[in-house]
């Protein structure tokens, strides 16, 4: 947790010192389910921007940047949403590049991104779009854009005004931290693909294996959920008490869950992977007392975990989050996946 | 003697408004199953309309609830309106929590328990029917395990081998056939 608030402070500076310096942040969407375009922070939907939309950063407002798209369009997003900002300011903009050596042009600015082709020792006129850390985002002369590490090129061809090393400036060395901050959130937010991607698929086979794929819940909504995360290897098996008390006994949050309902505040906005906790009729006397007043706990409390396919998933798989005598208290969407279980952990970074 | 008249002639009165009042409950039972049964599942939108009326359908059974505690009340028929709206309701009651209520309804009056058995115990049965019949069977094996301490009283889970794995789509599918 502590790690992603510092991504999320450092990141909150640097754009704000960029956007205040008037440089001309540009961006995409990261996020592998993207994001909503918004009139204001928390405001109408104007359109869902896919995976890959390239945006201009215009200004920020705490949590939502309010940012330009290539057909004029301006809106709102929220900035933890899963975004990449890059600065094309020190991008030598004609200047081509020679590579050193046998190189890789990766889809993104790191050795775990997918090899887009090996560029061979003396290939010529690559145009340099933008730098990311010790990465450059570059075009070749067929058109394709891809990363290839600093290395491969001679150092001078990337220094604007030939101030590189220690002969950088401050805003330089600002905007290099800015680039190592983004680099640090970028793969903190695939980290958390991976782990949404594992609760998903859990949260299938579960109810595909153990509940016959039926489209309603039974009435034992924890135990499904409390099952689901047992396969995404998020629990050890042990119980997690009354749908409720997901959220109210903490038994979410003890998880590395937080509860985003005011960025979420419908089921039908919640990511996929978001757990939701709904109140019932009788939660504030099981609250109150620890006793259920029916040998059953639907009539307290809902969980189910949101899919990625509109469906949602409990002790079932059912087309609406829960029944209309319920009342949304908790959209939790996993940050802090150091407190998971050490197997899932090595298995998502 | 005329006190004891007018007591007579207030507990009939009584009585014959109850009477009413609890055919009131049938009629309005009878009427929202109906509304129930003319939606298609086969629809979003109808299936969003069913669960507003699964809500309404749980007023109602509090409602009879009610209305079979009365004395003289007419409770076969109001058991019959209460299992026909359950039955209704059941594919669009996503928590399954009309099933449940009336497990409680079968638990706490036997003319609820007789004739839910008498519509539910045939093998030609509707989907709805199975539907809910698999819910109260879930809900009534898992109040068992924990009356026979095989579940912890503060185990809010249930028991593995109480889980009924009816898919009633499956089942819409297998009848088209």
């Amino acid at each position: 947790m502590m790690n992603a608030l510092r991504v999320h402070i450092l990141l909150s500076l640097a754009l704000s010192f960029a956007a205040s310096t008037g440089w001309g942040v540009a961006g995409e969407v990261a996020s592998r389910n993207g994001l909503n375009l918004r009139q204001g922070p928390n405001g109408r939907l104007i359109k869902a921007l896919p995976r890959g939309t390239d945006f201009t950063v215009i200004s920020q407002n705490g949590d939502w940047m309010k940012i330009q798209l290539a057909n004029g369009t301006v809106g709102h997003i929220w900035k933890d949403g899963g975004i990449k900002t890059y600065d094309n300011a020190d991008a030598p903009e004609s200047e081509s590049l020679t590579v050193k050596g046998n190189y890789n042009l990766r889809s993104g600015a790191g050795t775990n991104y997918r090899v887009l082709r090996t560029l061979k020792a003396g290939e010529t006129d690559f145009e340099v779009l933008s730098t990311r850390g010790e990465w450059l985002r570059v075009k070749l002369p067929s058109g394709q854009t891809g990363y290839i590490h600093r290395a491969g090129v001679t150092e001078a061809q990337i220094c604007p005004d030939g101030r590189c090393g220690e002969g950088r400036t401050t805003q330089q060395k600002f905007k290099d931290a800015i680039e190592d901050v983004v680099e640090q959130t970028e793969t903190h937010l695939k980290n958390l693909d991976c782990y949404t991607t594992e609760l998903v698929s859990a949260a299938k086979k579960v109810v595909r294996n153990k509940y016959g794929n039926r489209p309603n819940s039974g009435g034992v909504c924890a135990k499904g959920v409390r099952q689901i995360l047992d396969e995404a290897g998020m629990n050890n098996g042990a119980g997690l008490g009354h749908a409720i008390d997901f959220h109210a006994r903490g038994r979410l949050a003890a998880k590395g869950f937080v509860n985003r309902i005011r960025q979420y505040p419908r089921p039908d906005l919640a990511p996929p992977g978001a757990i939701l906790v709904f109140a019932g009729p009788y939660t504030s006397s099981y609250l109150s007392t620890g006793r259920m007043s029916r040998p059953y706990g639907n009539y307290v409390g809902h969980v189910t975990v949101k899919g990625d396919n509109g469906k949602y998933y409990t002790d079932g798989r059912t087309d609406y989050a829960a029944g209309r005598n319920r009342a949304l208290v908790g959209v939790y969407v996993l940050e802090d996946p150091s407190k998971l279980p050490a197997k899932i952990r090595r298995k998502c970074g | 003697m005329i006190k004891e008249i007018v007591v007579i002639l207030f507990s009939t009165l009584s009585m014959s408004v109850m009477a009413q009042a609890n055919c009131q409950i049938c009629d309005q039972n009878d009427h929202l199953a109906q509304s129930l049964r003319t939606l298609k599942y086969s629809s979003e939108a109808d299936r969003e309309i069913g669960l507003d009326k699964a809500e309404e359908t749980l007023t109602q059974l509090q409602k009879s609830r009610r209305a079979l505690k009365a004395k003289d009340a007419p409770q076969k028929e109001i058991a019959v309106s209460v299992l026909d709206m359950v039955f209704a309701a059941a594919p669009y009651d996503i928590e399954s929590q009309t099933s449940q209520v009336l497990y409680d309804l079968i638990s706490e009056f036997r003319v609820v328990h007789e004739m839910y058995e008498d519509q539910t115990s045939s093998k030609n049965i509707s989907c709805e029917k199975r539907l809910v019949k698999a819910m109260v069977t879930e809900v009534s094996c898992n109040e068992n395990a924990r009356r026979k301490k095989k579940l912890a009283p503060k185990n809010f889970e249930g028991a593995d081998a109480c889980v009924q794995v009816f898919n009633y789509e499956t089942c819409l599918r297998s009848s088209a056939k």
